[in-house]
C-alpha cells in the first residue's frame, strides 16, 4: 500500500504486489514469482542508493520481455 | 421470550448492604429478589424483566479467591437459571470490576448472556476486555439508574437472542473484536458522500482515524551496496511459529527480535504471521518470504550484490499501531542497527 507509506512520510517507498503478499505473487509460476521478488527487492536496494528529498515512490520494472532476435 | 426475563444481579458487599471495606472479605451470599441498586433496576425493567436473585460478594473475596467465588457464582446461577445476568455497574472500582467481570464470565460459560457497566479504564476492562460486554460509565454514582437502564436495554436484547451492533452504536466498551460488515454502498461511493458532506459543511464521520505524521529527513544514499550490511524490519507480523512473544494482531506496543542467522529462507513449519489486519493465509500456508523476502536477499548476498544480512530481524504488527509506541520501536531498532554497522534497513509492510 504505497499510498499509506507515503502518507506516513516514509522517504523511500517501493511498490509491492499486494497487502497479503507484498514481495511476490503466489499466483505466478515459481520462476516468474522468484523473478518478481528479485525485481522488487532490487528496486529497494537501488532506492537506497538514490538521493531523495521528499517521500518518493519507486516502481519495480516490469518483467523482462521474452528475448526476440531481430536479425 | 414472550414473558418477563429472569434476571440475576451481581453486586459487591457495599451495594448489597452488607457493609463497607471491613466486610470486603464476605463470601458469596445469594438473596431472592432485588437488593440495593437492584430495586432501581427492577423499576427500569418494568414488566420486561424480574430480578429473581441478587448475588452479593465481598470485593476482596472475589479478587483474592477467584476460584471459590467463581464456583459459588456458578452454583447460584445453576440454581436460579436466569435468562440474563447483570453485574454492577462497578464504575472505576477495580476489585468490584473484577467481581462483575467474574460474574459475567461464569454466566457466559453457562450460556447465559451477561452485561456489566464500568468506567473504560477500570482494571477489569484492561484484564478482560475481549470477554466483557460492559456499558461505558463515567465516575458519577448518581447516574446509577440511567446506567442500569442502558445495561438492562442491551441485556434484554441479548436475552431475546438478538445480536448487538458495534460498540460505538450500542455504547458498550470496545472489545477489540473486528467483524466484517456489509455496507449499502461501496467504499468509493462512501468516500464521495463524505467529501460532499464536508464541502456542504455537514458533519462527517470518517471510517478511519487519520493522523498527521512527522517528516524525517531522508538518509543519504548508500554508497557501495557491495560493502553494505542490510537489516530487515517488518510490520507484517512475521514471528517464529507459535508467536512466542505474543505479538498482538493489532495495536502492537513492541517488536519481536528474532534470529535468521544461517537461514536460507523462511518456511511455514517454523514461521508465521501474527498480523490481524489482513488475510495471512498465503504467508502462513505458502511462504512467510512473501512478507520478509529472506530467500531473495540471500541470493543477492551470495552474488555479492550486498555484503551481508544482519542476523537479527525485528518484527511488529502494523495494524492500528499508535505513533508513540512505533517511534519507540523505531528508535530501538535504529540504535541497534547503527551500533552493529548496518548500512541500511529494508522495511516490509503489508
Amino acid at each position: 500500500m504505497p499510498a499509506i507509506a507515503l502518507a506516513a512520510n516514509a522517504n523511500r517507498v517501493v511498490r509491492g504486489v499486494q497487502v497479503q503478499h507484498p514481495c511476490g505473487d503466489p499466483k505466478l509460476p515459481e520462476e516468474a514469482d522468484r523473478d518478481l521478488s528479485r525485481r522488487i527487492v532490487s528496486t529497494a536496494l537501488s532506492a537506497l542508493q538514490t538521493p531523495v528529498i521528499v517521500p518518493t515512490l519507486f516502481d519495480p520494472p516490469a518483467a523482462a520481455p521474452e528475448r526476440i532476435s531481430a536479425s | 421470550m414472550g414473558q418477563s426475563a429472569r434476571i440475576a444481579h451481581y453486586v459487591n458487599q457495599f451495594f448489597g448492604g452488607i457493609g463497607g471495606e471491613e466486610h470486603a472479605h464476605a463470601s458469596l451470599e445469594v438473596r431472592d429478589g432485588p437488593v440495593g441498586p437492584g430495586r432501581a433496576l427492577q423499576q427500569v425493567l418494568g414488566g420486561q424483566g424480574t430480578v429473581v436473585a441478587t448475588l452479593i460478594c465481598g470485593d476482596d473475596y472475589v479478587a483474592e479467591r477467584e476460584d471459590e467465588a467463581g464456583a459459588a457464582i456458578r452454583e447460584a446461577l445453576e440454581r436460579h437459571r436466569p435468562d440474563l445476568v447483570l453485574a454492577g455497574p462497578a464504575f472505576d472500582s477495580g476489585r468490584y470490576g473484577l467481581g462483575c467481570a467474574l460474574a459475567c464470565r461464569v454466566a457466559q460459560s453457562l450460556g447465559i448472556p451477561a452485561i456489566t457497566g464500568m468506567y473504560p479504564e477500570n482494571a477489569a476492562v484492561i484484564t478482560h476486555r475481549r470477554e466483557l460486554l460492559a456499558v461505558s460509565t463515567g465516575l458519577d454514582v448518581t447516574e446509577l439508574k440511567a446506567i442500569l437502564g442502558r445495561m438492562a436495554g442491551l441485556g434484554l436484547r441479548l436475552a431475546r437472542g438478538e445480536t448487538l451492533g458495534s460498540a460505538a452504536e450500542e455504547g458498550y466498551i470496545p472489545r477489540g473484536i473486528r467483524r466484517l460488515v456489509l455496507k449499502d454502498k461501496v467504499g468509493y461511493e462512501r468516500a464521495v458522500d463524505m467529501l460532499l458532506a464536508q464541502v456542504a459543511g455537514r458533519p462527517v464521520a470518517s471510517e478511519i482515524q487519520v493522523q498527521q505524521y512527522d517528516h524525517v529527513p531522508p538518509a543519504p544514499p548508500v554508497g557501495d551496496l557491495g560493502r553494505a550490511m542490510i537489516g530487515i524490519v517488518v510490520s507484517t507480523g512475521i514471528v517464529p511459529r507459535g508467536n512466542p512473544d505474543h505479538l498482538p494482531g493489532a495495536r502492537a506496543l513492541s517488536a519481536g527480535r528474532y534470529s535468521i542467522d544461517g537461514l536460507a529462507s523462511l518456511d511455514v513449519a517454523h514461521w508465521e504471521s501474527a498480523h490481524g489486519g489482513f488475510n495471512t493465509k498465503i504467508l502462513n500456508t505458502r511462504s512467510p518470504d512473501y512478507a520478509l523476502p529472506l530467500g531473495t536477499l540471500r541470493a543477492l548476498e551470495a552474488e555479492g550484490v550486498i555484503r551481508g544480512i544482519y542476523p537479527w530481524i525485528y518484527s511488529t504488527v502494523g495494524n492500528q499501531t499508535a505513533v508513540g509506541p512505533a517511534r519507540v520501536i523505531g528508535r530501538r531498532v535504529a540504535g541497534e542497527f547503527r551500533d552493529a554497522g548496518v548500512a541500511a534497513a529494508l522495511q516490509v509492510s503489508g
